[in-house]
C-alpha cells in the first residue's frame, strides 16, 4: 500500500558502533626506506591498537531499555504537560527526541504484537483482543490469536545478533498462555499473561476471567507476599542484568501494569495529589490544552471536541462523588509517578554499572488512556452483574480504601478525556485520544530535540531500534520504519505527503496520510461512518470535513479498503459491535466460572414462578368455592 | 377449530413462501441475471461511478434517485477485480436512491453487501461533484441509471464537458439503463455528438411506458435517437426483463437494471486487453 522509503534516506548501517565503521586499510603507498620501515611499525601497533579497539567496541553495541507504560494517556508524563511528576522520564525526553504524534494501537494486545514485531497487527494474528472475538472471527488468520513458531520479534532478532533478552511485566498478546515469550526470542522472562490484574496479587480485574496467570520462562510462576507491580517488575528486571554478562549487549523490555485498571498504588503517592484535581475535570481538560499548546504540542488556536455524551459535568457532582472522583485522579497521578519512580531506580542501576549512556532508551504507552470504571459508570444491565462478581470476588470501591489492596478504582471516561487531552475520546478508539500516546526515545546517536512532529507509528519502533542497534535488517519486510534519520537529526519525516498509515482494532479504524486522516468510531462513543479530518490543523477532531473535500475521503477511503483486503480486516456486520460481543462473552464466562450461582439463580427463579402458580391457584378455588356458596 | 389452525400454519406459511420465493421467481423471470464475470487482476485501474442527485419524480412528489443494483454491482465487480472505485454525483453530497430498489425483493447480493460497507456508504454520503472530477484520473467512467438521472444527467453542461474530455482522451464510457442520458450531450472530437452513428443501447421507450413514468423529461431511447446513435435493445413482454449489452469502441452500454453485471464485465475485458 505504501510508497517505498523516502530516495534520499541512507541505509543506517553506518551506525557508530557497527565494526564497518572502523579506521579502514587505506595505506598510503610509500617506497622501502629506514624511515618508511618506522613508520610501518608505528602503523602495525596502531593497527594492533585499533583492532582491539574494533573488538572494544563491537562489544558495546548500544543496550536498548524499551519501557511501556499501559494506557498512559498523550499527556500522563509530566514532560507532555501531565500535573503527574514523573521526572526520570522526563529528563530521558528533554535530553532525547519526544514525538507529539506517534500512534498506536487503540487496544493493548494489537498495540503489544505490532511494537515487538514492526508488523501489521492483522498479519499476526492479533486483529483485535481474545475478548471480542466472534466464533466467525476466530476461524479467520487475522484474529487467531496465536503466533507462529517462526514469528520473528524485536527480541529473537536481537538475540541472533548476540544481544541478551529479558523481559518483565504485562505480556497480553493473544490467547492467554499461547505466545509466551520464552518461545519468541527473550532470554529470560517474567509476564502477567492477560490484559491485566491486581497490582498486589495475582488477581483478575474482569468478570471474565477468574484468575490471572504470572509465567518465569514459560512456566506458571507465584508472586511475592508484598508484591506491587511497578517496583516488583523492576526488581525482576534488575535481577536479570545483574546475572547477565556486562560484556554483551542487552535488550530489557519493562512493560508495567501501570496505569491500567485497576489504578492501584501505596497512599503516599496519592496522598502527594491532594487538592490537584479539585477543580474537576473539565477545567482540567481545558487547562491541559493551554499546555498543550504551550509545548508546542497541538497548534496554536486547537479546539477540543466536546466531551462524550454521557460524561458527566464536574459541577453537576455533589460533594461526595466530587471528593470519590479527585482522589481517583490522584490514585492514577500517584501510579504513574511510582512506576517512574522504579524505572528511576533501574536508570540508576545502569548508570551505577557504566551501562546507561550507551543504552537506547524508549518509553511509550500501549493505547490511550481506559475509560471504563467497573461498578461505577457502565450501563445499568452490566453494573448489577459487575456489583455481585465485586462482591464474590472482594473488590471494593471505598473512597477510604481507594488505590489499596481490594480497590477496583478507577478514573472513568471524563478525567480519561483530560489524560487524553486535547484529543477526542481514549481507549478502544480511532480517535487520536486512543491512538496518539507519549513516545520518548534517548540514548547514544539520538540528538536531543525536545518534541518533534514527525508521524511515528508503533509498527516503526522493531526497525528504529534495529536500525540504532546497527543490527541489519530488510526494510521492506516491516510495516513500520526506521525513526533513525529523525532521532539523528538527518531527516525532519520518515513519511512523504503519499505515504499512508492504517489502524484497525475491532470496527475502530484510521488511516492517516500527509494532513489528511480518516477515522471511524464504533458505538457507543460513534455511529460506525467515516469521517475526514484535517488532523493538522484539527488535532481535536472537532470539524468532518468529508462533505467538502470527497474526493480526499473517497482516495483515503480506497487506500484504507486497500489495506484491509490485504491484512484481512473482518468487517463487523452491521448491529454487531466489539462492545456488543465483550458483554456477550462475558456473560458466557460469567455463566461458565460462576455456574453454581446461575444453577441457584436458577433455582430461586423457578421456586418463585411455582410459588406464584401455586397461590393464584389456591386464591382462584378458594374465590370458585366461595362464589358456588 | 381447523381454521384456526390452517391460519396459524398457513399464515407463516405463505409469509416465508412469499418472502423467500419472490425474489428468486422474479429473478427466474429475468430480474438481474446471472452473468460469469471474468476473473481478472486490475490493480493499477480507476473508475468512476457517476449518479444522479435528483430525488422526486417530477410533480408528484415521490421520492426517486439512482436505482441501487446500477450503482452497487458495477461498483464491486470493478472493486473485486483489486480497481480503485469513486463514486460522483451530478451535485456532489449524499446520492438519492430510488425507494426499495435496494430492498426486498428488488435487492441484488452486491445492494445488501453495500449497505453493510461502511466505506461505499461512506462514498454514497458525500460524493464527489462531477465540476471536480480531472478525467486524466480515471480509465472508465461508469454512469448509473435511475429515474433521478431523467432529469439530471443529459442536462448537465459539466458532465457533458466531462464525458467530451474523456472521450478525447480515449477513456472508456460506460452506463446503463438512463445512465445512458449522460451520452447524449456529449461531444466527439470533432464536434459531433459523441454517439452519433455509434451503436448503444439504454432502457427502452416501452419499459419507460410499461413502468408508467412517461412524466420523467427525457427518454434515454428518444435522446439516443435524436442525436442520430445506433439504438440497439432486446425486447420482452414484460421489458423489465430484457437486457442487451453493446460495446462499440470505447462505449459500452447496458440496456436496463439487468446489464450491470455484463456491463461492467465488458468493460473490464476491454482494460485487461490494455493492460
Amino acid at each position: 500500500m505504501r510508497t517505498q522509503p523516502i530516495a534520499q534516506r541512507k541505509p543506517h548501517c553506518t551506525h557508530p558502533y557497527d565494526t564497518v565503521q572502523r579506521p579502514e586499510a587505506s595505506f598510503p603507498r610509500l617506497a622501502p626506506n629506514p624511515a618508511l620501515l618506522v613508520a610501518l611499525l608505528v602503523g602495525a601497533i596502531t593497527l594492533s591498537a585499533c583492532a582491539d579497539v574494533t573488538a572494544q567496541i563491537e562489544q558495546k553495541r548500544p543496550n536498548v531499555l524499551l519501557v511501556l507504560l499501559d494506557d498512559a494517556g498523550f499527556m500522563d508524563f509530566g514532560a507532555y504537560g501531565s500535573d503527574t511528576r514523573t521526572p526520570n522520564i522526563d529528563e530521558l525526553g528533554k535530553a532525547g527526541v519526544m514525538f507529539s504524534r506517534y500512534y498506536t494501537h487503540p487496544q493493548c494486545g494489537p498495540s503489544r504484537a505490532s511494537l515487538l514485531t514492526g508488523q501489521d497487527n492483522h498479519l499476526i494474528g492479533s486483529g483485535s483482543i481474545a475478548e471480542v472475538l466472534t466464533t466467525e472471527m476466530r476461524a479467520l488468520p487475522a484474529y487467531s490469536m496465536r503466533w507462529s513458531t517462526e514469528q520473528k520479534t524485536i527480541a529473537s532478532r536481537l538475540k541472533d545478533a548476540g544481544y541478551q533478552t529479558f523481559v518483565t511485566g504485562k505480556w497480553g498478546i493473544g490467547d492467554i498462555g499461547a505466545n509466551l515469550p520464552h518461545r519468541f526470542g527473550f532470554d529470560r522472562s517474567w509476564v502477567l499473561d492477560s490484559t491485566g490484574s491486581s497490582n498486589y496479587k495475582a488477581k483478575s480485574y474482569l468478570p471474565l476471567y477468574k484468575t490471572v496467570s504470572w509465567f518465569e520462562d514459560g512456566e506458571p510462576t507465584s508472586l511475592a507476599d508484598d508484591f506491587y507491580s511497578s517496583r516488583a517488575i523492576v526488581d525482576k528486571m534488575i535481577e536479570y542484568l545483574e546475572a547477565a554478562d556486562p560484556n554483551r549487549p542487552f535488550f530489557s523490555y519493562v512493560a508495567f501494569q501501570a496505569l491500567h485498571i485497576p489504578v492501584q498504588v501505596p497512599a503516599e503517592y496519592i496522598d502527594n495529589y491532594d487538592g490537584i484535581f479539585d477543580v474537576g475535570w473539565d477545567v482540567k481538560r481545558d487547562e491541559r490544552l493551554q499546555k498543550a499548546i504551550a509545548l508546542g504540542l497541538v497548534p496554536e488556536g486547537t479546539r477540543m471536541h466536546a466531551k462524550p455524551e454521557n460524561a458527566r459535568d464536574w459541577n453537576a457532582l455533589d460533594a461526595e462523588d466530587k471528593r470519590y472522583w479527585a482522589r481517583a485522579m490522584q490514585v492514577n497521578a500517584g501510579m504513574m509517578e511510582a512506576a517512574d519512580f522504579h524505572l528511576g531506580r533501574l536508570l540508576t542501576y545502569l548508570r551505577s554499572k557504566g551501562q546507561l549512556d550507551n543504552t537506547i532508551v524508549v518509553v511509550t504507552s500501549d493505547n490511550g488512556p481506559e475509560y471504563n470504571a467497573l461498578g461505577k459508570t457502565s450501563p445499568v444491565a452490566s453494573l448489577a452483574l459487575e456489583r455481585l462478581w465485586m462482591a464474590i470476588e472482594g473488590w471494593d470501591l471505598d473512597y477510604n480504601n481507594l488505590g489499596q489492596v481490594g480497590s477496583l478504582a478507577a478514573i472513568g471516561p471524563e478525567w480519561a478525556t483530560v489524560s487524553a487531552a486535547p484529543f477526542h475520546l481514549f481507549k478502544f478508539n480511532a480517535t487520536e485520544g486512543g491512538l496518539r500516546v507519549p513516545m520518548l526515545i534517548a540514548g547514544p546517536s539520538v540528538q536531543t530535540q525536545g518534541f518533534v512532529g514527525a508521524r511515528a507509528h508503533v509498527a516503526d519502533l522493531t526497525p528504529t531500534l534495529l536500525d540504532a542497534a546497527g543490527v541489519p535488517f530488510e526494510p521492506e519486510k516491516f510495516y513500520g520504519r526506521s525513526l533513525v534519520p529523525i532521532l539523528s537529526g538527518e531527516a525532519v519525516e520518515v513519511y512523504e505527503d503519499d505515504d499512508a498509515v492504517a489502524f484497525e482494532v475491532s470496527g475502530a479504524a484510521a488511516l492517516y496520510q500527509g494532513p489528511w486522516k480518516i477515522t471511524k468510531t464504533p458505538e457507543p462513543f460513534g455511529d460506525g461512518a467515516w469521517q475526514l479530518f484535517n488532523i493538522q490543523r484539527d488535532p481535536g477532531e472537532t470539524t468532518d470535513i468529508s462533505e467538502t473535500h470527497p474526493e480526499i475521503l473517497q482516495a483515503l477511503l480506497n487506500k484504507y479498503d486497500d489495506y484491509a483486503t490485504q491484512v484481512g480486516v473482518y468487517e463487523l456486520p452491521p448491529g454487531q459491535s466489539a462492545r456488543r460481543q465483550l458483554t456477550v462473552n462475558g456473560i458466557k464466562k460469567f455463566s461458565a466460572n460462576y455456574w453454581y450461582l446461575v444453577l441457584m439463580l436458577i433455582g430461586v427463579l423457578s421456586a418463585a414462578v411455582y410459588l406464584l402458580f401455586f397461590l393464584t391457584r389456591r386464591i382462584g378455588r378458594r374465590l370458585t368455592t366461595t362464589l358456588r356458596i | 377449530m381447523n381454521w384456526l389452525t390452517y391460519l396459524l400454519v398457513g399464515a407463516p406459511a405463505s409469509v416465508a413462501l412469499i418472502y423467500f420465493g419472490l425474489p428468486r421467481s422474479l429473478h427466474a423471470l429475468g430480474l438481474h441475471p446471472s452473468y460469469a464475470i471474468p476473473a481478472l487482476d486490475l490493480r493499477g485501474k480507476r473508475a468512476l461511478i457517476i449518479t444522479t442527485s435528483h430525488d422526486t419524480l417530477g410533480k408528484t412528489g415521490k421520492r426517486t434517485g439512482v436505482f441501487g443494483s446500477e450503482m452497487s454491482v458495477p461498483y464491486y465487480v470493478f472493486l473485486d477485480a483489486n480497481m480503485e472505485v469513486d463514486i460522483a454525483s451530478i451535485q456532489g453530497g449524499e446520492i438519492p436512491v430510488e425507494p426499495y430498489s435496494m430492498g426486498w425483493p428488488l435487492a441484488t447480493p452486491e445492494d445488501r453487501r453495500f449497505k453493510a460497507d461502511p466505506i461505499a456508504m461512506s462514498k454514497l454520503k458525500d460524493s464527489i461533484p462531477v465540476a471536480r472530477i480531472n478525467p486524466d484520473d480515471y480509465d472508465v467512467f461508469f454512469m448509473a441509471g435511475g429515474w433521478g438521472a431523467a432529469y439530471d444527467l443529459a442536462q448537465s453542461d459539466t458532465l457533458a464537458e466531462l464525458i467530451t474530455q474523456a472521450n478525447a482522451n480515449n477513456k472508456i464510457l460506460s452506463s446503463v439503463c438512463h445512465g445512458a442520458l449522460g451520452l447524449v450531450s456529449a461531444k466527439a472530437e470533432d464536434g459531433s455528438p459523441l454517439i452519433a452513428g455509434r451503436r448503444v443501447t439504454g432502457v427502452t421507450d416501452r419499459q419507460i411506458k410499461q413502468l408508467g413514468i412517461e412524466v420523467t423529461p427525457k427518454h434515454p431511447e428518444t435522446e439516443m435517437r435524436k442525436v442520430g446513435a445506433n439504438f440497439e435493445a432486446n425486447t420482452s413482454t414484460i421489458e423489465m426483463f430484457a437486457t442487451h449489452v453493446v460495446v462499440d469502441g470505447n462505449i459500452v452500454t447496458g440496456q436496463n437494471q439487468n446489464s450491470g453485471y455484463e456491463t461492467a464485465s465488458r468493460v473490464m475485458e476491454i482494460l485487461a486487453k490494455h493492460l
